[in-house]
């Protein structure tokens, strides 16, 4: 069987979302697969502490989405998908977070792209 | 008796669905994005391959943990239905008529890939697509109103590894076309993969772009597409990005074609995160 992944040879800054990964991030993409209905997001938003203990969030899990701190949600099992999820409703969109992730500031961040205007 | 008469490799970025919804094709920064589809809409609409009344797109895309959740994440999924409805991604439901299915050719398709090639799909009855589906039909059928074609969804678990082989999903195309010949009504059948390209989302890594594999991926999946076959996801993921593991789907596209069809359209444009590839196939003569 050719592998298919390489554990010898991790890449840099990448979290592959495998099964590990996924069990890890259970209780966070469970809560962010909810997200997927209005309802639901007025609910999150109305009463955060509350969703996020009703999905049985750890208190780390919830520190993070309460300090917004992206890249170790990611690390601790959030599926990039669903941090975005979470992360619009703070009103962070795709690119600041990633800014954030590569911790420089969104205007750093679109300066090195082809064309900063294409958001 | 059904046929293939286009094979369409393209990005499936979600920011272009907000761009359409917002009115903003024109704008300099995406023109360059939506004028590469002009001449793919012409040519998608000449006389060769809407001569039939009905025209059906199989749709290779992957659901982005919408739809479909980790607590059960199909490996290969197949709507079987009449219609799809669209999909909330968890920023609202973008103002888009259904897409519109064809229930019985998408039964002989499932058919056909359980009995006859031991695909052992999941098959769908409700499957709300989201961009992954949509972004290719906005940049394809961008015209208001019902969408002028039906639709196939075949969904493949791109997020949760392990996810399937790039051969595997090159033999999935191989499956989908001898299921398209071996149906008999006179229809006309397009396959589309869908994309990346080059793209990384998650960790320090994030806007990892490599224009140099995109290029050279464009040529492959033309001329070679069995050396792309045997690229692993690790390799695949090291040069392009761990999101950009998706190609794997157009791969399932180029499956469908004939070995040696002819390359009609390639465009390339990679503005912010993503490197955004267009290629079309078709038969040669």
């Amino acid at each position: 069987m050719i592998d298919q992944r390489d554990p010898d040879n991790p890449i840099a800054d990448t979290y592959v979302f495998d099964l590990e990964m996924s069990e890890k991030g259970r209780r966070v993409n469970r809560l962010a697969e909810w997200l997927n209905s209005a309802e639901n997001r007025d609910a999150f938003k109305a009463d955060m502490n509350g969703v996020m203990d009703r999905f049985d969030l750890t208190a780390e899990e919830k520190q993070l989405i309460l300090d917004n701190d992206w890249l170790n949600l990611v690390k601790t099992g959030g599926n990039i998908y669903n941090v975005v999820r979470i992360a619009h409703l703070f009103d962070v969109g795709l690119y600041p977070l990633g800014a954030q992730q590569l911790g420089i500031s969104y205007e750093e961040f679109l300066k090195t792209r082809n064309e900063e205007g294409a958001t | 008796m059904a046929r293939i008469v286009a094979g369409i490799g393209t990005s499936h970025v979600p920011s272009i669905g907000a761009v359409v919804d917002q009115g903003r094709q024109e704008a300099p920064e995406w023109k360059p994005l939506f004028d590469a589809y002009v001449p793919v809409r012409t040519w998608l609409s000449d006389d060769r391959k809407v001569d039939v009344a009905i025209v059906i797109y199989i749709v290779i895309y992957n659901d982005h943990a919408c739809d479909f959740s980790f607590s059960k994440y199909p490996t290969f999924a197949v709507g079987a239905a009449s219609e799809y409805a669209i999909a909330d991604e968890g920023f609202g439901v973008r103002p888009l008529p259904p897409i519109k299915g064809d229930l019985e050719f998408s039964a002989h398709i499932c058919r056909h890939l359980v009995y006859e090639e031991e695909f052992d799909i999941t098959v769908c009855k409700d499957m709300a697509v989201e961009h992954g589906l949509l972004v290719p039909m906005d940049l394809c059928f961008p015209q208001q109103g019902d969408w002028p074609v039906k639709v196939v969804p075949v969904q493949v678990n791109v997020l949760q590894h392990p996810i399937p082989t790039a051969l595997r999903c090159f033999k999935l195309g191989q499956a989908l076309r001898r299921a398209v010949e071996s149906y008999d009504r006179d229809i006309n059948v397009a396959v589309m993969g869908t994309g990346g390209m080059p793209h990384q989302l998650h960790g320090e890594r994030f806007g990892h772009l490599n224009s140099d594999f995109d290029q050279w991926f464009l040529d492959r999946i033309e001329n070679d597409p069995q050396s792309l076959c045997e690229m692993t996801h690790h390799e695949l993921m090291d040069q392009a990005g761990a999101e950009a593991v998706e190609l794997i789907m157009w791969l399932t596209m180029r499956g469908a074609m004939t070995p040696d069809a002819e390359r009609i359209h390639r465009n390339y444009y990679a503005p912010m995160t993503t490197g955004m590839g267009l290629i079309t196939l078709q038969d040669a003569a």
